[in-house]
């Protein structure tokens, strides 16, 4: 087996998030199965690769959704892509979560901007056995009202029982009901005791340390805040040294690491 | 384990014998250095041979055999295959060998996948260490692990006896080859071996005479906690960031992934990346944790001296002094770790 190979996969479809985030639905033949938290590398033909972990379920095994925001080379290409396309894929890579720990607990999802997309497999993941958890939390922090992803799948989300939403954005609008300001605001009125539950977040370095700041005061153990450390994840298994975090490699030690393995490093959100 | 006796005069025909298993490296003094040189059967004097076996360790670090600057390591949707041939390389100090079982072969070989391309060269490459009789001041693998002579990781190694060479069989492989040498190689006698002890004691003292002092035994907790970018910058003042140092490091083990179109598909390239670069931690949008050069000069201490011997119980350095003697601002290692 060669791991730097990567097979191809044909676009199924884009779908339009918001003017800078898509997520593309992708057909690996044979399948590629993974579990919430994983990530695989796809490769913008000619371009190069970049890392990106799932948005939809792993228990749908014949499609793969991915949510991406064009912030650069790799994303550009790939923003120039239409169905029919064909790019490469390689992976599944790191660690899921470890969801069998989160049963019989609450379950709280913060997510920030497009930070969301992960957080979103972890989600459909564990709607798979809802009643498994006491209640799952979604919380959710845009920039503005325009920049929320998965708009259209919220309103169904929020009518699921055992399921509370929470969204805010940094600047409202008219239009916009919901709260103001960044994605901590809602961390006010938690509605379960912090010992009850674990929490799991994914956004921009600068959102996650607030966050895990806010998720601290309140009395969340160190072993219960998850955080996704992506950093210049390449070759996903470990070996090219990029993405190393102090004595841990995010791409095979995470990318989601619970708290109490980095808060020795001073730099961690860097 | 096995001794035999290699006769000055049979160096020549030691290497031909060699060259038959693959292509055959061996040590040659150009300037002051010993370098890597392929064995074409020329007529070089067998003292000239002899002398560079004795030299420190060549410029090149032993993992540019087994870790291509810049290889092909898949092609898609085309097939790719790669064709490894066997090699043999004799030069290798106990620096290198060990920069190779103890470093390169725990990134490349173990966890969670690994590296074919890698695997198959340590399978197939033959590697002749040879002991270190005369250290250079900028050798201190004695402070960091390592001794001026190999009796593991290698599958035969060279010493200095008084009349010629001690050739130890380390390897099956090894073991192999010289089964198939006929009567280039003889019985190793007492006298020679004890004479062979003796400068490998030699080198032990003129080693410690050089690094008089040890070093801290925390130096993974010192780095952590040393995360005044103030004691970087001033530690690494004279750095105008050549990168030479990490180049020719035996242990730096990053490499870079990128593609290039080929007709309708693409072809993977892995080259060797270096932590100095500005755009070594650089993401997608542009943010970079490694910006500033002060980070880096920091990571790379925390890769070598924390990281690494958290994860392997060993340091990232088996003190070959390359760094020390490639360095444009004579920046010396040594004293960074001192001064931490």
């Amino acid at each position: 087996m060669n791991p730097y190979e990567s097979r191809q996969t044909n676009i199924k479809e884009v779908i339009v998030e918001t003017p800078t985030i898509r997520t593309f639905v992708l057909e690996p033949k044979p399948p590629l199965s993974f579990h919430a938290g994983q990530f695989i590398e796809l490769t913008a033909p000619g371009v190069g690769e970049a890392p990106f972990t799932p948005s939809s379920s792993p228990y749908v095994e014949e499609s793969m959704e991915v949510t991406i925001m064009k912030v650069g080379r790799v994303t550009s290409k790939l923003f120039d892509l239409r169905p029919g396309d064909t790019l490469a894929i390689r992976g599944p890579y790191g660690v899921p979560y470890d969801i069998e720990r989160y049963e019989g607990r609450h379950v709280l999802i913060v997510g920030g901007g497009v930070g969301l997309a992960p957080l979103r497999s972890l989600f459909l993941a564990l709607l798979h056995n809802v009643s498994a958890y006491k209640k799952i939390h979604l919380y959710y922090g845009a920039r503005t009202s325009k920049d929320i992803v998965y708009d259209r799948m919220f309103k169904e989300w929020g009518k699921i029982k055992n399921v509370e939403i929470r969204r805010s954005v940094d600047v409202g609008d008219k239009n916009w009901k919901e709260k103001v300001g960044v994605v901590t605001v809602l961390l006010d009125g938690l509605p379960f005791k912090p010992k009850d539950g674990l929490a799991v977040a994914c956004g921009p370095p600068v959102m996650m340390k607030f966050v895990t700041k806010r998720l601290l005061e309140l009395g969340f153990a160190d072993e219960d805040i998850y955080l996704s450390m992506e950093k210049n994840m390449s070759c996903g298994f470990g070996k090219c040294g990029h993405c190393r975090l102090g004595e841990l490699f995010c791409c095979k030690d995470g990318p989601v690491i619970t708290w109490d393995r980095i808060k020795h490093l001073e730099d961690a959100f860097v | 384990m096995r001794s035999l006796f290699l006769p000055l005069a049979s160096i020549p025909a030691f290497y031909t014998q060699l060259a038959k298993y693959g292509e055959t490296y061996y040590p040659r003094v150009f300037e002051r250095h010993a370098t890597y040189e392929v064995w074409r059967d020329e007529e070089i004097p067998a003292e000239e041979l002899h002398q560079a076996l004795k030299m420190i360790r060549p410029v090149e670090p032993l993992k540019e055999f087994f870790l291509g600057s810049r290889e092909r390591v898949a092609s898609f949707p085309q097939l790719f295959s790669k064709d490894i041939k066997p090699k043999v390389i004799v030069g290798a100090k106990d620096c290198d060998i060990r920069s190779l079982i103890e470093i390169q072969d725990n990134v490349y070989l173990k966890g969670v996948l690994e590296d074919p391309f890698y695997k198959e060269r340590r399978e197939k490459y033959l590697v002749v260490t040879v002991d270190c009789p005369e250290p250079a001041d900028t050798c201190f693998c004695l402070r960091i692990g390592g001794k001026p002579y190999s009796v593991w990781g290698g599958d035969l190694n060279l010493s200095f006896g008084e009349e010629g060479i001690i050739v130890d069989v380390l390897s099956a492989k090894g073991d192999e080859i010289v089964e198939k040498m006929g009567d280039v190689l003889k019985e190793a006698d007492k006298k020679e071996i004890k004479k062979r002890d003796k400068r490998r004691a030699d080198a032990e003292r003129k080693l410690v005479k050089i690094n008089p002092e040890e070093f801290a035994p925390d130096l993974p907790d010192r780095i952590e906690h040393q995360l005044d970018t103030g004691f970087w910058a001033k530690a690494m003042a004279n750095c105008v960031d050549c990168q030479a140092c990490e180049r020719i490091c035996p242990t730096c083990y990053c490499f870079l992934l990128y593609d290039i179109p080929v007709g309708k598909g693409v072809e993977r390239i892995k080259v060797l990346d270096w932590c100095y670069h500005a755009a070594y931690g650089r993401v997608g949008g542009g943010m970079n944790p490694l910006a500033h050069f002060s980070h880096r000069l920091r990571n790379r201490f925390e890769c070598k001296f924390m990281a690494f011997p958290r994860n392997f119980k060993v340091y990232a350095c088996t003190g070959c002094g390359r760094c020390i003697a490639g360095c444009t601002g004579k920046i010396d290692i040594r004293k960074v770790l001192r001064a931490l």
